[in-house]
Order: structure tokens, then C-alpha cells, then sequence
């Protein structure tokens, strides 16, 4: 068991040095000039050159490459080109709205999505199936930035019980937690739903019910845990989604995150505010999965016993 | 039984249905709630400031951005600053004189001017500023004929020039902001003069400065000063209706009506500093002809190009020099071109007799920023109206940039913003060997007069040649001016001593009240 999650956690970095080196290459390719982006209007060639020679810009693509990774191992990402100040300080700033927006729109997409499906499943065909189905339609087809300003001007300028942007206190995030999880929740239902109806129908189902046991057992029991792999499984994906989705949430409520960084960079062209942001994304990606592998086997007894001896 | 699985069915839908209808009833009431500004304002003693992107930098000579250079004003004092009527009023500097020959200005500094941290300010402190200044990648090639800065004694300075310029005290306006010389680091401790001092700053959210209390001209009125990045224009009004802000800086100008039908908020409009153009590429055809930029010239309709290129809110423009610039020949300027299709037709078709082609294909390159990429859609209708065949190729800034002043492209909406306003701002574009002159136009008479420009200090001969200048460039056709598009504030009414005059980013809080 342990060797498996330390295989795990061992392809994980080619994995990010993967990453890592695609993005860099990809900013590399860029046909921009960095130094005029960043020096603006009236910078001089003489400026230019003398800005490209600091950063390292001259060197060849690889030693580039090995520096800033060089850097970035021994725990400085370097200093952002469009602000001139130390990347950690910013970035680390930015990590708890991000993570508070993500975890509370994984959380909000499970209670909803988990439960709606499964009676969904359960009562299929009936009105509460139809409504929810209905809703699951509509709610994935709502575009984040539409739905995030609906909310704000309804919230937060009409009904003025929330605060319409910044972060920092609970209430900031409702808005853009519900926005966040709209989609994802439509797309978790469906799956319960669908994964429900799967197992609903199996042969162990129809023994259980036999046997006697009651129909909140069986549910939950029998239904449910057997149903977990595949939502597990949407779980992770949609934590892939958030992320990406952030940016645009982010964004419509102006919350200091991850997302509105990795942006800020794009537009300014900085390389290493670009690269943290990214890297940060897939390591996190690929940790959540790693866990996820590792819930597998709690869940499924007959994963677990591949690892058990004898 | 199969009668009450359909009547199931359409109540399903019908909840539905009206889900449906409620949320899009939310949407049609936009303008309904605007609660939190108006009454319980008196008394106030902060401001939130709404910025549109992050600052770049807490250094007064990192860059040249207008975001920042909102804040380097509360932070910062300059030597010198210009007065309601156009003349140069002391700041930092009590008096001055410039010699005969206008090579040596001196300067004879306030000598009750004290420093965030406590320290008096005397010359070592201006003469370190302005000489970073002249050194800065980003300011330093503004710092036009500059040599050095030099402290005389305590409290006088020298700033030495390489030739004389007419645009000194200008620059000194701008970029000759005062930070202390024991400064360690600009961006988590920057230390100024100024009426505000920093407190904290977290990345992409906020910046917060409170009151300097030892400010030499005495504390200002605004006691703490928070600035809050919001980047998306809807939510930008939204949160100044709500008053989660008390002022937004380039606001978007779409949100026009909103503002104005806000009773209580301002909608502030002045000329963008700045202004835009259309370019033409002289290393490659058609543009290297002077019958196809011709033909461009009498295609643009410039009025048009403004409603389009900015929703009819600024000014057009005769000439690359705007008239808010001093010295500029904009306002006496008779343009020689006008938007005529018949003579544009003519000249296209005499450019095809002498290329020899049957059809014209052009390309207008574009960038994602609206200031560049509104002007440019209006214009390839033009464009094509008149017989051209034209594509608009939209890329990312950077990558735009680096094209244009490489000479990789055929046409392209350029300009420029007056982060020193004077004349001599476009010599970097229009003089041949400066490195961003992206015409590839090389006009050895245009290089002599933006020489004449620069070398002299007279106003009125300074306008007589920057008219001759743009009177080459429309000989050559050159470019097109197109337009100086308008920028807006937008305030809560409450708020009191705001500029309505100046640039949108030369607001000074320590004005300001409730």
C-alpha cells in the first residue's frame, strides 16, 4: 500500500517537470519582446538591452530553462517581471482565496449534486427527477460570467445582503461559490444519477432487497457505495474545472486568487508569474488525484487487496 | 395511471418554466438598487479607491503605467508643480533659476519637507531621485538631455544639462518624484514625501496608505486611503453603486448611462492624455507607395472612427501632437486630407495602374486592447468601402507590440499615451534612428525639425516646428491622426475637492472631503 502511494507520489514529478518545461518552452516560442511590453512607452533599445541582460534573456533557451527551475527548487520562483517584486510573497498571498473558493465549491457540488442524484436515480421518472433533470440541463448551459453578475446585481445591489467584491470574510464567497459550483453541480447530479441507475438494477441490489433489508440500507449501503468510484472519480475532474474556472470567477468578483495572477501574467507577459501559477495548478490537480487513487482503495475492497500480502 | 405521469411531467416543466423566467427577471433589474451611497457619508474620513488593473510597482521610476503613476501621486512629491493657469508653482522646491545658456537649472528646496520615516529632506535625497530618474530603463529615455543632478549644499540642487530643452520643467513634474536615498526596497517600504504613506499592499487586491501626519503643507482631510483592484468593468459599477468604493479611475465608458442615471454618483469625463493612429508600414507594399497610404488617407472618416473607436466620447484629430500637449499645433492645424471616397477610389486605382496588381489585400493588425482594437475594426469597413481587400488580424498585446516595432505588419491602430507632456514624446516614434520608429518611414526633414523641437525653448518656435513636422508627415502620408478618446471618473457625489480638469490620473486625495 505505502509503496503504491509512493510510486504515486513519484510519477508526479516527471509530471510537473513536464509541465513545467511545455509552459516555459511555450512562453519561450512567444514572438513578443518581453523588455518593451515591460518597459512600456518610452523605453530606448539601450533600456531594452539593458533589461533583456538582467533577466537572463540572452542566455540560451536551456540554461533559461535550468535557472529558473534551479530557482524554483531551491524555493525561489524569482521576481515577477511586470512588478519587479519577489514572486513568493505575492503568490503566497493569493493561495487562501483561491483554495477557500475551490474547497467551498467542491464541498457545495457534493451536497447537492450527491444527494439530488441519488433520489433522482431512486425515484426515476418521477416530477422531482424531471425538475432536477430539467435543472441540471439549464444550470450547465449558464455561462459563470453571466450568472456571477446576475447574482451580484440581485444579492448584492439589489437585495444589499452581500458584498459584492473583494475577498477576505465568509460572505464574500457565497456569491462566487454559487456561481463556481452552478455548472459542476448540474454535471454531479447527472453523473449520480446515471451511476445510480447503474447499480440500482445489479443482482447484488435485488438480493439485498430479498433478503429483507430496508430500503434506507439498501441506498445507502448497497446503492451508494457501489455508485462512490465513478463520482469520486467526477470529483476529481470538477476539481480540474474549478480551478480553471476560478480565473473567470475571480475575476467578475475581484477576488486577489491564483486565477486573476495567472491572468495578470498572461496579459503582461510575465514569465514567471505565469509558470508559478500554472505549476501550482497541477501540482494541486495532481495531488487531489493521488488522494483520490489512495480513497479508491478504502472504498473498493477489491483494490485494496492488491496490495495486501499473502 | 399513465394521465397523471403526463399531468407529473408538465408541472416539471412548468416549475421549470418559471425558474427560468425569474432568473432572467433578475437580469432586467439592473439599475434598481443603489442603497449604500448617498446618506451617511458626512463625517466620513476614508476612501476607497477603485483601480481597473493592479499597480505594477510601488517604484516611482519602474514604470511609466497611468495605474501606478495614480498612486505614486500620493505617495511622492515632485520639485515643482504646474498651477491651474498653466505656469510652474513650487512644491518641494521653494524657488529656482535657470541659467543663461539653459544648461543649469538650480533649485532651492523647502527645508521643513519631512520623509515617511521620520527623516528631514534635504538635497542628497532629490539630487539620488532625479539621477535614478535619468537612469531608469522605463523614465530614463524621457529624461530628454539630462546629464546629471547635484547636490550644492543642504538644501540646494543642480540638475545639469547635455543641451538645453524646453520640456525641463515639465519632466520635473512628472518624473522628478522625490523618494528618500536610504530607501532599502521601493516595494515593501517605499519611503516619499507625500501626503499619504504606505501601510500595506496585498497583490491583487488592495493597496492601503493612511495620512501622513507630519505632512509639510499639514495632514491631509482623507485619513486612511484604500485602493481596490477590480479588473471587470460590470463589476466595477456595481461595487461603486453599492459603495463598496467611493471612486473608480478609468471607468468604462459604456457604463455612461449607468453613472448618469445614478443620482447619487458623478460621472466625470476629460480628454485620455493620449492618442491614436494609423500607421502605415513603408518596408513592404502597397503601403510603400505613396498613392496606397493616399488612398487610406481620403477613405477614413474620423468621426466615424471615433463613435466606433471610443462611443463618440473624445475628440478627432488633425494632427500626431494633442492640444492638451503643450506647444502642440493641433488647435491652428489645417489638415490637407478629408474624408473623401471618390478621391480614395482614384488613388487606389492609379496605385493599381502603377503596381501593376488587379486587387489590394491588406492586413490591419490588431491588439486585444480596445483603445487600439475598436479604431481599427471601424477603419477596415472603411477601408474596404473604398476597394481595398481587407483582413484584421487580432493578437495578443505583447505580441502585437513586438510586430509593430519590429515593422512586421501592413497597417495597424497605433499611438501613444504623453507620460511627459511634451511635444517631444513622438520623437521616439516619428524620428528615423530613434528604436520604435515603426513607419520605416526614414525622412531625413521630419528628423530635422523633431531636432528643431527638441533643441529649442521658445514655445512659439517649438510650435512652428512640431507644425512642420506634421506637415511632413502629411505630405508623406505617413499616418493617419485618428482620435484622443475621452476617459472617465466616476465618484459618489458626496465626495468633495475632486479635479474636474486634469488627466484622470493626476488626482491629488489630499483635495479631497466628505
Amino acid at each position: 500500500m505505502l509503496k503504491y502511494i509512493s510510486k504515486r507520489v513519484l510519477i508526479l514529478i516527471p509530471v510537473l517537470l513536464g509541465v513545467s518545461f511545455l509552459v516555459f518552452a511555450i512562453l519561450a516560442m512567444m514572438p513578443a519582446d518581453v523588455a518593451s511590453v515591460q518597459l512600456g512607452v518610452s523605453a530606448t533599445p539601450e533600456g531594452i538591452e539593458k533589461w533583456n541582460e538582467e533577466h537572463g534573456l540572452n542566455d540560451p533557451f536551456l540554461k533559461r530553462y535550468f535557472d529558473y527551475m534551479g530557482g524554483l527548487l531551491t524555493g525561489d520562483p524569482g521576481v515577477s517581471w511586470s512588478s519587479n517584486t519577489p514572486i513568493k510573497t505575492e503568490f503566497v498571498q493569493r493561495i487562501p482565496s483561491t483554495m477557500a473558493l475551490t474547497a467551498g465549491t467542491i464541498v457545495l457540488v457534493i451536497l447537492l449534486g450527491v444527494p439530488v442524484g441519488v433520489i433522482s436515480a431512486i425515484k426515476q421518472y418521477s416530477i422531482f427527477d424531471n425538475i432536477s433533470r430539467l435543472l441540471a440541463m439549464l444550470l450547465t448551459s449558464l455561462p459563470a460570467f453571466w450568472l456571477g453578475l446576475l447574482l451580484m446585481l440581485k444579492f448584492a445591489l439589489e437585495l444589499d445582503i452581500l458584498p459584492a467584491t473583494g475577498g477576505g470574510s465568509f460572505s464574500h464567497y457565497i456569491l462566487p461559490w454559487i456561481t463556481l459550483s452552478t455548472a459542476m453541480a448540474a454535471q454531479m447530479i447527472r453523473m449520480t444519477r446515471s451511476t445510480m441507475l447503474e447499480v440500482i438494477r445489479a443482482d447484488y441490489v435485488q438480493t439485498a432487497r430479498a433478503k429483507g433489508a430496508r430500503p434506507v440500507r439498501v441506498v445507502m449501503v448497497h446503492e451508494l457505495r457501489n455508485a462512490l468510484l465513478p463520482i469520486i472519480t467526477v470529483v476529481g475532474i470538477i476539481l480540474g474545472q474549478t480551478l480553471g474556472g476560478a480565473i473567470v470567477t475571480e475575476t467578475i468578483f475581484a477576488l486577489p486568487g491564483v486565477g486573476t495572477y495567472l491572468l495578470q501574467g498572461i496579459f503582461k507577459y510575465d514569465m514567471p508569474v505565469v509558470m508559478i501559477s500554472v505549476l501550482f495548478i497541477a501540482a494541486v490537480i495532481g495531488v487531489i488525484n493521488l488522494l483520490i487513487d489512495i480513497l479508491y482503495m478504502y472504498i473498493d475492497p477489491r483494490l485494496r487487496s492488491q496490495f495486501v500480502k499473502g | 395511471m399513465k394521465k397523471r405521469t403526463f399531468a407529473k411531467r408538465a408541472a416539471a416543466l412548468l416549475l421549470g418554466l418559471l425558474l427560468l423566467a425569474s432568473a432572467a427577471a433578475c437580469g432586467g433589474d439592473q439599475s434598481g438598487g443603489s442603497s449604500a451611497t448617498g446618506a451617511g457619508n458626512a463625517g466620513r474620513t476614508d476612501v476607497n479607491y477603485g483601480l481597473s488593473s493592479d499597480i505594477a510597482s510601488l517604484d516611482p521610476v519602474y514604470t511609466t503605467d497611468q495605474i501606478s503613476t495614480i498612486l505614486y501621486r500620493q505617495l511622492y512629491d515632485t520639485l515643482i508643480v504646474k498651477g491651474t493657469d498653466g505656469s510652474w508653482q513650487p512644491k518641494l522646491a521653494e524657488s529656482w533659476e535657470v541659467s543663461d545658456d539653459e544648461m543649469v537649472y538650480t533649485f532651492h528646496l523647502r527645508q521643513d519637507v519631512k520623509f515617511h520615516d521620520g527623516n528631514g529632506m534635504t538635497s542628497e535625497d532629490v539630487a539620488y531621485s532625479v539621477n535614478r530618474a535619468i537612469e531608469s530603463a522605463a523614465v530614463g529615455a524621457s529624461m530628454t538631455n539630462m546629464g546629471e543632478c547635484a547636490a550644492l549644499d543642504d538644501y540646494t540642487v543642480e540638475l545639469r544639462m547635455t543641451q538645453p530643452f524646453g520640456g525641463v520643467m515639465e519632466i520635473l513634474s512628472t518624473y522628478g518624484r522625490v523618494s528618500s536615498a536610504s530607501t532599502t526596497d521601493y516595494e515593501s517600504a517605499p519611503i516619499g514625501t507625500g501626503p499619504y504613506k504606505f501601510v500595506s499592499r496585498n497583490s491583487g487586491d488592495n493597496i492601503t496608505l493612511e495620512a501622513f501626519p507630519d505632512y509639510y503643507l499639514g495632514e491631509a482631510a482623507i485619513k486612511n486611503l484604500t485602493f481596490k483592484v477590480i479588473t471587470d468593468p460590470t463589476t466595477q459599477i456595481a461595487a461603486l453603486q453599492k459603495g463598496e468604493i467611493d471612486f473608480l479611475t478609468h471607468c468604462s465608458l459604456s457604463a455612461k448611462a449607468t453613472v448618469e442615471g445614478d443620482s447619487n454618483l458623478v460621472w466625470q469625463e476629460t480628454l485620455f492624455r493620449g492618442n491614436n493612429w494609423l500607421s502605415f508600414c513603408q518596408n513592404k507594399a502597397p503601403f510603400d507607395n505613396i498613392l496606397a497610404r493616399k488612398a487610406a488617407q481620403y477613405a477614413i472618416d474620423k468621426d466615424a472612427v471615433l463613435v466606433g473607436g471610443s462611443e463618440g466620447l473624445g475628440a478627432t484629430m488633425k494632427t500626431v501632437f494633442p492640444s492638451s500637449v503643450p506647444n502642440s499645433p493641433e488647435d491652428t492645424y489645417e489638415q490637407p486630407y478629408s474624408y473623401d471616397p471618390e478621391k480614395a477610389k482614384e488613388y487606389l486605382e492609379q496605385y493599381k495602374a502603377e503596381a501593376g496588381v488587379d486587387a489590394v489585400s491588406i492586413s490591419i493588425l490588431a491588439p486585444d486592447t480596445p483603445m487600439y482594437l475598436y479604431p481599427a475594426i471601424t477603419v477596415e469597413g472603411m477601408l474596404r468601402d473604398v476597394g481595398f481587400d481587407v483582413t484584421t488580424e487580432q493578437i495578443d498585446r505583447s505580441t502585437y507590440w513586438s510586430s509593430v516595432y519590429a515593422g512586421n505588419y501592413q497597417l495597424a491602430v497605433t499611438g501613444t499615451s504623453w507620460p511627459v507632456n511634451d511635444c517631444d514624446g513622438n520623437y521616439l516614434y516619428f524620428y528615423s534612428t530613434s528604436g520604435q520608429h515603426y513607419f520605416m518611414a526614414f525622412n531625413d526633414e521630419l528628423d530635422e525639425y523633431f531636432d528643431k523641437g527638441r533643441s529649442i525653448t521658445d514655445p512659439a518656435q517649438r510650435t512652428e516646428a512640431y507644425t512642420q513636422a506634421q506637415e511632413v508627415i502629411d505630405r508623406e502620408a505617413i499616418c493617419v491622426p485618428l482620435l484622443q478618446p475621452a476617459n472617465a471618473v466616476a465618484y459618489n457625489a458626496a465626495l468633495k475637492g475632486v479635479d474636474t480638469k486634469d488627466d484622470i490620473y493626476c488626482h491629488f486625495v489630499y483635495d479631497w472631503s466628505w
